[in-house]
């Protein structure tokens, strides 16, 4: 049995006297195994907008919700989603601030590989490299995770085809058909499942990831949010890009239009 | 954590070591340049600016590569061509890549114009060769930004310059007559041509190092170009070309 | 100006042991000037703004040095808020105890951004940070669309109407105000004491 419990407030001894406090750093396990700082570390990510990574029929397509909490904020504040190599980018959400330091060691990542070997870096070394750079913030007392779920997009010049892979503050990280993060990740999940992502195109992808986050965010409906995006494109010569902002306006009125039928609908049959 | 530099820095010395060489030997830096490439000529005009170089990478007087790019875009606005050893003008575009990646993952829309990669340029060239161990080229960096079209050079040691037309190496001598003579502000696209072809075609008559395969590469609103190499005409029947010593109290030459 | 006895110059003691006048200095110097075409203003530990700004100046200077030309602001305070982050993520560091609040003048127009000390990075139309920033945010919501079509000269007068709030609860005078304008040749310039004369006589102060 746990020689300690949690009792809401604080960690005690199973005797009530104030027991050894597990949570307050990476360089200490619970008794049952945890590193309680990693998970926190994903409590961050779950309270912060939602995050799309789709790969199609022609390319990979990643979606962001970002949220603007004023009116003073220029639309273009506070990217979430960043190019780190001519070929590559990466999205996250979670902890905005601490996705500087992880689109900095991407990128240089990107350009140190290119320096050496003459190529592009492939995707599975890029998401490997940005895991245990994740990582490496999970097992000293010192450091903190990071607060983020980072999604990868690349393009991989062997296979000749572009990758996504997803990484969480634990550093782990897998590669993905279709991968949702951030609030409300389940239902935006189960709606990704019902999409047929071989038949399709990322300039269609960009409108069903704006219906998905107009779905999936029912609770904030009211507070104004921006749709972001970057692909790697046949369109785009493989090469990564911010999706334009027409092409972004666009898909953000269809999935409002959409999603307002649908509601309008269901409000039909209550009737 | 060691940069890729540093260990292939440890793997040459490694090298000198076995090679019955110790650290208290004197450094040895790059004093002369290995594969060449001869002058490179450029000058404003009414669109722009225009440029041209040969192809060849000579080895000494070897004509060691026939079809070698001099002349390079960069940056969305920019052309830099380069004499010089080949090998650290390659160096030198690996730097001008760099600007342009850092560019396009900042994604901001601003790209650096052809002035300050002119300036940066001058800057690297000046610093390498403070360290007495100099990137061996000369540079002339020419662009087309906000409405106005850009020429500058630097040399080897980071001397550097605008001016409305340039010749570097051989063409100092040979290219810079014919363009202070010819040259005029806002000549058009075709006359600007002609006076590179007929630069080029003098430089490959009376350069030992040169042949005749001419990129001509242009920046314009429409933004920088450089074309496929083509040949420009030469003509051979002149008496002095048939019969260099007829006539001539100076041996053949001039 | 004399809020009491105790604070006509910088060698007198109030009661209270406090030196009035050093106070008020460290109050008002809260414009630093970056370069020509950026200045900042701070909210916070005025040591740690004074570090920042030397970090930011030397990359000012590092940048026409290297360029010949003035550095993109945005890309400044990018490198600007990597340091503040820094700071957050490793036990034996601490935050930097400052915000910045920094305007600039690019090739591509006027910018205004904000720091914070946890690293994220803004960029605004309008901002105020510090105590009692609330009501100057206020003010500012509600005269936006103004404030964005407004020329230099009506921003002045707006910054200050935004400095006294939307309720008018405090006047602002010639000793306790200064503001800082750059934009389209107009280097940065800060304007306090008689150089707001005007703006104030304008807005019946």
């Amino acid at each position: 049995m746990l020689p300690v419990e949690w009792s809401g407030e604080e960690w005690t001894g199973l005797d009530g006297a104030p027991g050894i406090v597990y949570d307050l750093g990476c360089n200490i396990y619970s008794p049952d195994g945890r590193v309680f700082q990693i998970e926190y570390a994903a409590k961050a990510v779950e309270n912060s907008g939602a995050l799309i990574g789709l790969k199609c029929k022609d390319g990979v397509i990643i979606g962001a919700e970002k949220l603007m909490p004023s009116r003073l904020l220029m639309e273009s504040s506070g990217r979430r989603v960043h190019p780190v190599g001519m070929h590559a980018g990466i999205a996250f959400t979670g902890y905005a601030a601490d996705g500087r330091p992880v689109v900095n060691a991407a990128r240089q990542e990107v350009e140190n590989y290119h320096d050496y070997y003459g190529v592009d870096m492939p995707p599975h070394t890029l998401a490997e490299r940005l895991g245990h750079y994740f990582h490496a913030y999970t097992t000293y007392g010192g450091y903190r995770p990071f607060g983020l779920t980072t999604m990868v997009t690349s393009f991989d010049e062997v296979t000749q085809e572009p990758f996504l892979h997803m990484i969480d503050p634990s550093g782990t990280q897998f590669r993905f058909h279709g991968a949702a993060a951030g609030k409300s990740k389940q239902a935006a999940k189960t709606e990704i499942e019902k999409l047929n992502l071989k038949a399709l195109t990322c300039a269609e992808a960009l409108k069903r990831i704006s219906l998905i986050i107009h779905t999936i965010r029912e609770e904030e409906k009211d507070k104004p949010f921006v749709l972001e995006a970057g692909w790697i494109t046949a369109d785009t010569d493989w090469k990564f890009q911010l999706v334009p902002k027409n092409l972004r306006d666009e898909a953000f009125e269809w999935g409002k239009a959409e999603f307002d039928k649908m509601d309008d609908d269901d409000d039909d049959d209550e009737d | 954590m060691a940069t890729v530099s540093q260990t292939l820095a440890c793997a040459a010395s490694g090298a000198d070591v076995s090679a019955g060489r110790s650290a208290a030997d004197p450094h040895k830096h790059t004093t002369s340049p290995i594969v060449t490439g001869t002058s490179v000529v450029a000058l404003k005009y009414k669109d722009g600016v225009m440029m041209a170089a040969d192809t060849l990478g000579s080895y000494g007087s070897l004509s060691r590569f026939t079809d070698l790019r001099r002349i390079v875009t960069t940056g969305g606005y920019t052309l830099v061509g380069a004499d010089g050893d080949y090998s650290d003008f390659q160096y030198v575009q690996d730097i001008l890549k760099e600007l342009e990646v850092e560019d396009a993952c900042v994604a901001d829309g601003i790209t650096h114009s052809p002035k300050e990669i002119w300036c940066c340029m001058a800057r690297i060239l000046y610093h390498r060769r403070s360290k007495m161990n100099p990137l061996w080229n000369n540079l002339v960096i020419a662009g087309f930004h906000e409405g106005e079209a850009f020429l500058g050079t630097t040399d080897k040691i980071g001397t550097s310059y605008e001016c409305d037309f340039v010749a570097t190496g051989m063409g100092l001598h040979m290219a810079m007559p014919i363009l202070r003579r010819h040259w005029k502000p806002n000549m058009s696209e075709s006359e600007a041509r002609e006076l590179l072809e007929s630069c080029m075609r003098t430089l490959f008559y009376r350069d030992c190092r040169t042949i005749n395969k001419i990129t001509f590469a242009s920046a314009t609103k429409k933004g920088p170009s450089v074309d496929e190499p083509v040949e420009v005409s030469t003509e051979w029947s002149y008496q002095s070309f048939v019969d260099p010593k007829a006539g001539s109290d100076t041996g053949g030459s001039w | 100006m004399n809020r009491n006895q105790y604070d006509t110059d910088v060698s007198t003691w109030s009661p209270q042991g406090k030196l009035h006048q050093v106070e008020y200095a460290m109050e008002s110097k809260k414009l630093f000037k970056v370069d020509d075409h950026i200045g900042i203003g701070v909210a916070g530990l005025t040591a740690d703004a004074r570090s920042l700004a030397t970090y930011m100046r030397t990359e000012c200077l590092n940048h026409r040095f290297q360029f010949n030309s003035p550095i993109i602001t945005g890309r400044l305070v990018s490198d600007l808020a990597d340091k503040h982050q820094a700071r957050t993520q490793a036990s034996w560091k601490r935050p930097y105890g400052v915000g910045l609040l920094v305007g600039g003048f690019d090739r591509d127009g006027p910018h205004l951004y904000q720091t914070c000390p946890s690293g994220n990075l803004y960029e605004y139309k309008a901002m105020a940070i510090g105590s009692r920033a609330q009501s100057a945010k206020t003010y500012m919501e509600k005269h936006l669309a103004s404030i964005e079509s407004a020329d230099l000269e009506t921003l002045v007068i707006h910054a200050l109407k935004a400095l006294e709030g939307p309720a008018n609860d405090k006047d602002v005078s010639m000793e306790n105000a200064s503001v800082s304008v750059l934009g389209k040749g107009q280097p940065f310039q800060i304007l306090e004491g008689d150089d707001l004369k005007p703006f104030l006589d304008q807005m019946g102060r």
